[in-house]
C-alpha cells in the first residue's frame, strides 16, 4: 500500500490537533480496473497517515472555518508516498488559527481587494468587563437588557460626542483597557488568559468545581459607531494547563456610500474568539460554521476523549451541543447524564441547564418533564448569559415553546423570554461564543 | 395551486411548498397606497422566475424513489403574469402569494406531511425579507397592508421552522432565498418578526428526531441578489448543486445529501458572485443534519475549468473536451479559464493554437462533482 500524509497548515501555537477537520477521500482514477474506494469522513490530525492502493485520489477537506479545499494526488506504486497540505494560508502568521477555525475567510477574500481601510488600532477602544455569576444585585442579563432598552428608546446613538458603553450600566466593577497583540489595517488579535485578566494565571489544574464563577467579556467599541460585546471564556484548560484563547477584532471598512449598499458590500464589526485546543478547537469551529454533521463525525470517535478526560465544563459543553443538535435517535444515552453532570456540577455555566431542558423537551415523556425543562430554562436564565450563541437561540426557543404551551400564564417564564429575545435579536448567528451588537 | 403529483400517496412521500413574491403593492413602484414601513424596498422580477425555476425542477428532475412527489403547493405574485406553464404543457393559473393564501398553503402542505413520519417536506421561499439575529420575517404580497402592524403579513420564519416539529414529517429541507438587510429595525421596534402559522408547542414530537436544514442565500444583515426577469443567482446554484456539484457516490449510487449538497451551493455561489465582480453574498446554512434529498438519474454534472499552463497562452487557445463520441468546444479563445458542466467521466482535453507562439497539447483527466481544474501544459 502506498501512504497518503496529509498535513494541516502549520498553527502557530503547535496545536498538536487531535482533531483537526474531517476529509473524504475518492478514487478518481479513472478506467481502472479495480473497484473505486471512498474513504468518507477521515478524521484529520496535524498529521495523518491513509494507506491507499495506487491510484489517483481527489481529498475533499472539510475545513472548520466553512472552507472545503479539493486538491488531487496521484499514488504511483505500493510504495509511493505523498504529502497534501490542506488549508489556505493567511495574511499573517498570528491570523493562523483564526483562519482555520474561525470566521475570517470570506472577508479577506472580499474586502481586502476592495476597501482601504480607515481605521488605525487608536480609533477604537477595547475594554474587558467582569463580574461574577450569581451577583446579588444583577445578573447579565439584565445588564444587557437595560443597556438594549436605552438605546432602543432612541437615548443611544442620539449623542454626538461619545457612544455610552456597557460598563456605563454596571455597577463597580472590575473594566480593563487593552491592547492589540497584533494588528494590521483589517485586523486587531487580542489574547486572554487568567494572567492578562487577572494577574493571576492558573498553571496548574484549573478548579471549575465552584459556586461563583468570574466571567469576563470583552466590550469593542468602534469609532463611536458599533459596539460589540463578546463572552471570553476564560479560563480555559487543557488537560492540566490553561491555554490563551485569542479574540480577533475585524474593523468595518468604510462602505457608507450609497453604491456600495447597493452593491450589497455590508461591512461590519465583528469580533471571532477561537481557542487552541487540540480536541475541541476545531469542533467549535464547526459549530459557529454551521457544520454540524461534520462536527459530530469529529465527536462520534471521541466522545470518551471528551467527556472521560473532562477537565474542562466550557469545552464540554461545546461537544454537547453537537450531539445535541445531530442526535440521530430518541434513544437515551450516556453522553446525556454528561448534559446532566454539566448542570448539577457547574452552577455557574448557563449552557449546561439550558441543553438538559432540550433533552427533556426532546425525550421526556411526562408532565413532569415538561416542568423540569421549565425550570432548568429558568435556571439556565438565572446563570447568566450563556457562553455559546447556540445557547441563547436555545434559550430563547425553549421559552417560547413553555410560554406557548402553558394553560395559564406564566410570568417568570414571559419574563425572561422578553429579556431573552431582546438579546437574541442582537446576537451574531456566525459566532459561536455569544457576541452581541450593542 | 396545488399540483398532485399522481404518486401513491399510501406511502412516505415528498411534499413541496414553493412561493415567490416579486410583486408587492405597498411597497415602492407598486399598485396599492405605499406602507410608511417601505424601508426603501421595491419591486422584484427575479422571485417569480426563481419559485418557477425551482418548482421545474421538482418536476422534470426530482427524484427520491422511496419518496416520490406527492404534491407541490405554489404561490406567486408576478406583476406580469400569474400563469405557470407545466412540463406537460398545460399551463395554470397560480394563486397570489398573500398572506391568507399562504396560511391555507402551509396548513395544508403541513396536513400532509403529517400523514406519514417517514413523508419529507421541503419548503422554498423567494422574495424580500429582514433578519434580526436568531430572527427572520419573510415578507408576502400583502406586506404593509396594515400600516401600524406591517409584520402581519410576514412569515415568522423562525417560529415556523420551530413550530413544524408538531408535523410528523420528521424530514424537512427549507431553502429561504431573500435579502436579509432591510429594515431589520422593524423586527426589533414591534418585538415580532411575523405569524409563524404553525404555532410552536412544547409538546415536541415523539416519533423521533427531526432533520430540517435550513439553507439561507445569504447571512442576517446581509443582501441576496436577483437578476432582472431571471433566477436568482442563489438559486441558480441550488439547481446547478441538485444536478451534480451537490452529489457524492459513497454509497454507490449518485446521490444529493443535504450536508453534500450545502457544499455544493457554496462553491457554485462563491464563483457566480466572483463573476459579477463588484457584488457580495455568502450562503449560510443552520441546523443542517444529514439525509439524502434527491438521486440523481443521470451521470452528475461537475464544473470543470479549463485553463492552459502558462496561463499567458489562454488568449490564443482554442480548448475543447471530448468524451466518446461527443466534442464541446470553446472557439473564442478567451484570456479567463473555460468554465463548462460535464457529466463525470474520462475526457480528453485539448489546446490548439492557429498561432505558432504554442504548440498544441491534450491531456487525459478523470472529472467527478463538484469541481475539476484542468490545467493543460503548453510549449511555446
Amino acid at each position: 500500500m502506498s501512504t497518503l500524509r496529509i498535513r494541516l497548515q502549520p498553527s502557530m501555537y503547535n496545536m498538536k490537533l487531535e482533531l483537526g477537520a474531517i476529509a473524504n477521500i475518492y478514487d478518481i482514477t479513472g478506467e481502472s480496473k479495480h473497484a473505486k474506494k471512498t474513504l468518507r469522513d477521515q478524521i484529520i490530525q496535524d498529521i495523518t497517515d491513509i494507506q491507499l492502493d495506487p491510484g489517483k485520489y481527489l481529498v475533499e477537506a472539510i475545513l472548520p472555518s466553512g472552507e472545503t479545499s479539493y486538491n488531487e494526488v496521484t499514488l504511483t506504486d505500493p510504495h509511493d508516498y505523498q504529502e497534501l497540505l490542506i488549508g489556505s494560508r493567511s495574511r499573517h502568521e498570528w491570523l493562523t488559527m483564526q483562519h482555520f477555525v474561525g470566521d475570517t475567510r470570506r472577508k479577506a477574500i472580499r474586502y481586502d481587494a476592495i476597501f482601504t481601510k480607515q481605521y488605525l488600532p487608536e480609533q477604537f477602544s477595547s475594554e474587558v468587563i467582569s463580574f461574577e455569576s450569581y451577583l446579588d444585585f444583577d445578573s447579565s442579563w439584565a445588564v444587557f437588557d437595560r443597556y438594549l432598552r436605552k438605546s432602543e428608546s432612541g437615548h443611544q446613538l442620539s449623542s454626538s460626542t461619545s457612544l455610552t458603553t456597557l460598563r456605563d450600566y454596571l455597577p463597580a466593577t472590575s473594566v480593563h483597557n487593552f491592547h492589540p497583540a497584533f494588528y494590521d489595517q483589517n485586523d486587531s488579535l487580542f489574547e486572554f488568559n487568567s494572567e492578562i485578566l487577572s494577574g493571576s494565571r492558573q498553571y496548574y489544574l484549573v478548579n471549575y468545581l465552584v459556586p461563583r464563577f468570574k466571567r469576563y467579556f470583552l466590550i469593542v467599541n468602534a469609532n463611536n459607531l458599533t459596539q460589540l460585546c463578546c463572552v471570553l471564556p476564560v479560563p480555559w484548560a487543557q488537560d492540566d494547563h490553561e491555554l490563551t484563547i485569542q479574540a480577533l477584532v475585524h474593523l468595518p471598512a468604510s462602505i457608507s456610500t450609497s453604491t456600495s449598499r447597493e452593491r450589497g458590500f455590508h461591512d461590519e464589526l465583528t469580533v471571532s474568539i477561537a481557542v487552541p485546543d487540540r480536541r475541541v478547537g476545531a469542533v467549535i469551529g464547526y459549530l459557529g460554521s454551521g457544520m454540524l454533521p461534520t462536527a459530530e463525525k469529529l465527536l462520534k470517535t471521541a466522545t470518551s476523549m471528551l467527556y472521560d478526560k473532562i477537565v474542562n465544563p466550557i469545552a464540554a459543553a461545546a461537544g454537547a451541543y453537537v450531539m445535541v443538535f445531530a442526535e440521530q435517535s430518541r434513544e437515551r444515552d450516556e453522553w446525556h447524564d454528561w448534559v446532566e453532570n454539566l448542570m448539577n456540577w457547574f452552577p455557574w455555566l448557563p449552557d449546561g441547564a439550558i441543553m438538559h431542558a432540550w433533552l427533556k423537551l426532546t425525550y421526556g415523556n411526562k408532565d413532569s418533564d415538561l416542568l423540569k425543562a421549565r425550570n432548568s430554562l429558568l435556571e439556565g436564565y438565572r446563570r447568566g448569559i450563556p457562553f455559546y450563541s447556540k445557547g441563547v437561540k436555545m434559550l430563547m426557543d425553549g421559552l417560547t415553546l413553555i410560554a406557548n404551551d402553558a394553560n395559564h400564564t406564566d410570568a417568570e417564564i414571559e419574563g425572561a423570554l422578553k429579556v431573552v429575545r431582546r438579546v437574541a435579536m442582537n446576537t451574531n448567528m456566525r459566532q459561536p461564543f455569544t457576541t452581541v451588537t450593542l | 395551486m396545488t399540483f398532485i403529483n399522481g404518486a401513491n400517496t399510501d406511502g412516505p412521500a415528498t411534499h413541496a411548498l414553493v412561493i415567490g413574491v416579486g410583486s408587492y403593492p405597498h411597497l415602492i413602484g407598486g399598485t396599492g397606497t405605499l406602507s410608511p414601513e417601505n424601508a426603501g424596498m421595491g419591486q422584484l422580477s427575479s422571485p417569480p422566475h426563481s419559485a418557477r425555476a425551482f418548482a421545474d425542477w421538482l418536476l422534470k428532475d426530482y427524484n427520491n424513489p422511496s419518496k416520490p412527489l406527492a404534491s407541490l403547493e405554489m404561490l406567486i405574485s408576478d406583476s406580469t403574469t400569474q400563469n405557470y406553464s407545466l412540463p406537460t404543457g398545460e399551463v395554470k393559473q397560480i394563486q397570489k402569494a398573500t398572506m391568507a393564501n399562504v396560511v391555507t398553503a402551509v396548513n395544508n402542505w403541513f396536513n400532509r406531511g403529517d400523514q406519514n413520519q417517514d413523508n419529507l417536506l421541503i419548503f422554498y421561499f423567494c422574495g424580500h425579507g429582514m433578519a434580526r439575529g436568531f430572527m427572520t420575517a419573510l415578507l408576502l404580497e400583502d406586506f404593509g397592508e396594515t400600516s401600524h402592524s406591517p409584520l402581519r403579513q410576514a412569515l415568522d420564519f423562525d417560529g415556523f421552522h420551530l413550530g413544524m416539529d408538531k408535523c410528523k414529517a420528521r424530514q424537512q429541507c427549507y431553502f429561504i432565498d431573500a435579502c436579509r438587510v432591510a429594515s431589520s429595525t422593524l423586527i426589533e421596534s414591534f418585538n415580532y418578526a411575523g405569524d409563524p402559522i404553525i404555532q410552536p408547542s412544547a409538546r415536541l414530537s415523539r416519533i423521533g428526531n427531526r432533520y430540517a436544514p435550513v439553507y439561507y442565500s445569504t447571512i442576517a444583515g446581509s443582501q441576496a441578489f436577483g437578476q432582472p426577469n431571471a433566477p436568482s443567482i442563489f438559486t441558480q446554484a441550488l439547481l446547478s448543486a441538485l444536478n451534480g456539484p451537490g452529489s457524492n457516490d459513497v454509497y454507490g449510487d449518485w446521490r444529493v445529501d443535504t450536508d453534500t449538497l450545502n457544499r455544493g451551493i457554496d462553491f457554485l455561489l462563491e464563483r457566480k458572485i466572483a463573476a459579477f465582480g463588484s457584488i457580495d453574498q455568502v450562503c449560510t446554512v443552520g441546523n443542517l443534519s444529514r439525509f439524502t434529498l434527491h438521486y440523481l438519474n443521470k451521470l452528475p454534472k461537475a464544473l470543470v475549468e479549463v485553463s492552459c499552463i502558462p496561463e499567458q497562452a489562454n488568449p490564443y487557445a482554442k480548448l475543447s473536451c471530448r468524451n466518446g463520441t461527443q466534442t464541446v468546444e470553446r472557439n473564442n479563445p478567451d484570456s479567463s479559464p473555460w468554465d463548462v458542466m460535464l457529466e463525470a467521466g474520462n475526457y480528453d482535453f485539448r489546446a490548439t493554437f492557429d498561432t505558432p507562439l504554442y504548440r498544441d497539447n491534450s491531456k487525459s483527466d478523470y472529472v467527478r462533482p463538484p469541481f475539476k481544474p484542468v490545467k493543460i501544459e503548453v510549449q511555446p
